[in-house]
């Protein structure tokens, strides 16, 4: 088999970042040039460069922050899961954690008290989509198990039938809430980071770095739970643990992300395919550099989306979709048929 | 030794294990036979701990398979289970380099070298690099007992500690040629101090590899000990059904059997 050369690929991608990063910064409505960005981000900027100094601190900071941020957590995720599953096509939001985080935060969106103030719903948006979230993946669990273990099989469908009853509530609550809220709902189930101010990512960025700093960990447990459950409890790997560590972490990072930017799909299966295709399935490596990929492509998809067709922004999960998709039929038509291959 | 003793198994109210008992020793080389059902591979999963017994207990160096961790059983026994559920591209070198998880670890140079012995053992040392994906049934086979060859080895300033190779028919998706190399291997392997069970449906290789052999029938120890007292026509007719005659050829001390099938008529 011919990889890419292991230890070449995380500075790789962390050089790759860093130059996409300062380019999201750059480009926009009103284009920065390199040589401004010292004069911008000093303390009291001039008054002719106050207004470029607030575009770049008040809109494009905490936007490629939270394009960076949620990335990395939804993709490191999805490869934890995918690992979890055993199946390159396991995502978070295949066993309904998606849907349920979508379901809650619709709930609070068209029911929420309007004494609350706008900071306090900042914090309140990302708690009740992590709690979706959770009752949606403790019912796939549930649903999922029998005698003790974790059958894949029904979990899987488990959370193909969550997804559907919680997409029809969130249709019926559609109808029910008035045009703003509607507005509201529907951008963010296409996904989209046009909302991500400071008080958004920090409600949120607990909740995302966690997961991308702590999956990385289980490298070794999940490489062992490829060969099957039963064998990586022969290799002394205590198998339901891990399972409810990983399941854990990864509601943590789909229920934020889904409050943050609603739904964004396809960085989850996109980001650790293109990793494995470099460098194999092995995790130790394959958490920590989807992560660094997962972050690049969403800052890629969320520039693009914003610059494209400006004035008008585009939904990035609308376009996450629109790239992944014909990538990912690609992908499948390439091999043949033989998904386990990826 | 791993001891188990008066094992008994129930599950949905139906007695899969009624009062087996086993002793494996390092340096024996144990066959477990018995028809489809008999009990064989419930008898590896209790004696591997993947099983709690409804009664009796298992006791790995003397102690309680519980009371040992999930870690220090790793690097007491191995086991290779029937069939395999890796759906990723991993190399056969990395499949087996997962096999020492939970060793005690020697240099980097040591455990390469490790493994290339334990991929050298089982014949796929060509393979190395090949995905295991692209492997065909023998060759997984192969990639897998070299992973648990790797679990339980050693590098070679350390002490050697005896440990025990659980193994469900390892020879079942093997050629004839690599069915005896690998008899041969767990063989050599005894002297390193290794216990090998195998669970095996050829009871010629059994006759002709094994020190100790039991026989299982519905659950029930039919018969233990070495193969020229268990692999005897009475006892293999009634654990096999009266459809085969057994027909010893050979060496009495090394069981063999022409078999011959009973006209349907």
């Amino acid at each position: 088999m011919h990889r890419f050369p292991r230890h070449l690929l995380l500075p790789l991608l962390a050089a790759l970042l860093c130059l996409t990063s300062v380019g999201a910064l750059l480009v926009g409505p009103l284009a920065l040039h390199l040589s401004d960005l010292r004069s911008l981000l000093s303390p009291g900027p001039s008054p002719e460069t106050a207004y470029a100094s607030a575009v770049l601190l008040e809109i494009r900071l905490p936007r490629v922050f939270s394009a960076l941020l949620i990335g990395a957590a939804l993709a490191v995720s999805g490869a934890a899961m995918q690992g979890l599953f055993r199946n390159p096509l396991a995502d978070p939001g295949l066993i309904g954690v998606s849907a349920g985080a979508a379901l809650a935060a619709t709930l609070w969106l068209a029911l929420k008290p309007a004494l609350l103030t706008a900071l306090a719903a900042a914090w309140v948006l990302p708690l009740a989509a992590f709690v979706g979230g959770a009752l949606a993946a403790l019912l796939a669990l549930r649903l999922g198990q029998r005698e003790g273990q974790t059958s894949v099989a029904s979990l899987l469908l488990a959370g193909l039938s969550i997804n559907a009853i919680a997409l029809a509530g969130i249709g019926l609550l559609q109808q029910l809430t008035d045009d703003a809220t509607l507005r509201d709902i529907t951008r963010w189930m296409l996904g989209s980071l046009g909302k991500a101010g400071w008080t958004e990512i920090a409600a949120a960025a607990p909740l995302l770095l966690l997961p991308a700093l702590l999956l990385p960990r289980e490298g070794r447990g999940l490489d062992a739970l490829l060969l099957g459950e039963a064998e990586a409890g022969h290799l002394g790997v205590d198998v339901e643990a891990l399972k409810r560590r990983i399941l854990l972490l990864a509601v943590l990072a789909v229920g934020a992300s889904v409050a943050v930017a609603g739904m964004i799909g396809f960085v989850g299966l996109l980001a650790p395919h293109l990793v494995r295709l470099l460098i194999g399935p092995g995790h130790r490596l394959l958490l920590p550099a989807s992560a660094l990929l997962g972050a690049l492509l969403l800052l890629l998809a969320d520039t693009l989306a914003r610059t494209v067709a400006t004035p008008i922004e585009l939904p990035v999960g609308a376009l996450t979709a629109l790239l992944g998709g014909p990538f990912f039929l690609w992908l499948l038509a390439r091999m043949g048929g033989r998904v386990g291959a990826l | 030794m791993l001891i188990g003793r008066d094992l008994h198994w129930r599950f949905g109210g139906r007695r899969l294990l009624d009062g087996v008992s086993l002793t494996l020793r390092p340096g024996e080389l144990h066959a477990v036979l018995g028809v489809n059902g008999a009990g064989k591979s419930t008898l590896l999963k209790l004696l591997a701990g993947d099983l709690h017994p409804s009664e009796g207990e298992v006791l790995l160096n003397q102690r309680p398979m519980r009371a040992w961790s999930l870690r220090q059983r790793a690097r007491l026994r191995a086991v290779l289970p029937q069939g395999d559920n890796l759906r990723f591209a991993f190399s056969a070198r990395e499949v087996v380099a997962l096999g020492r998880q939970a060793a005690v670890s020697g240099s980097p140079a040591e455990e390469a070298a490790l493994i290339d012995a334990a991929l050298a053992d089982a014949d796929v040392l060509p393979l190395a690099e090949r995905s295991y994906l692209q492997l065909s049934g023998g060759e997984r086979q192969r990639v897998q007992l070299a992973r648990v060859l790797a679990q339980l080895s050693q590098p070679p300033a350390r002490e050697p500690v005896p440990g025990y190779l659980l193994l469900d028919e390892p020879t079942a998706a093997l050629d004839l040629a690599h069915q005896h190399a690998c008899m041969a291997l767990l063989r050599r392997k005894l002297a390193d101090g290794l216990g090998v069970l195998a669970v095996l449906h050829d009871i010629n290789l059994a006759g002709r590899y094994a020190d100790t052999v039991s026989l299982l029938h519905q659950g029930r120890m039919l018969a233990q000990g070495t193969p020229s007292e268990v692999l005897r026509p009475e006892l293999l007719g009634r654990a096999y059904g009266s459809n085969l005659r057994f027909l010893p050829v050979g060496d009495p001390q090394r069981p063999h059997f022409d078999i011959a099938v009973a006209d349907p008529d």
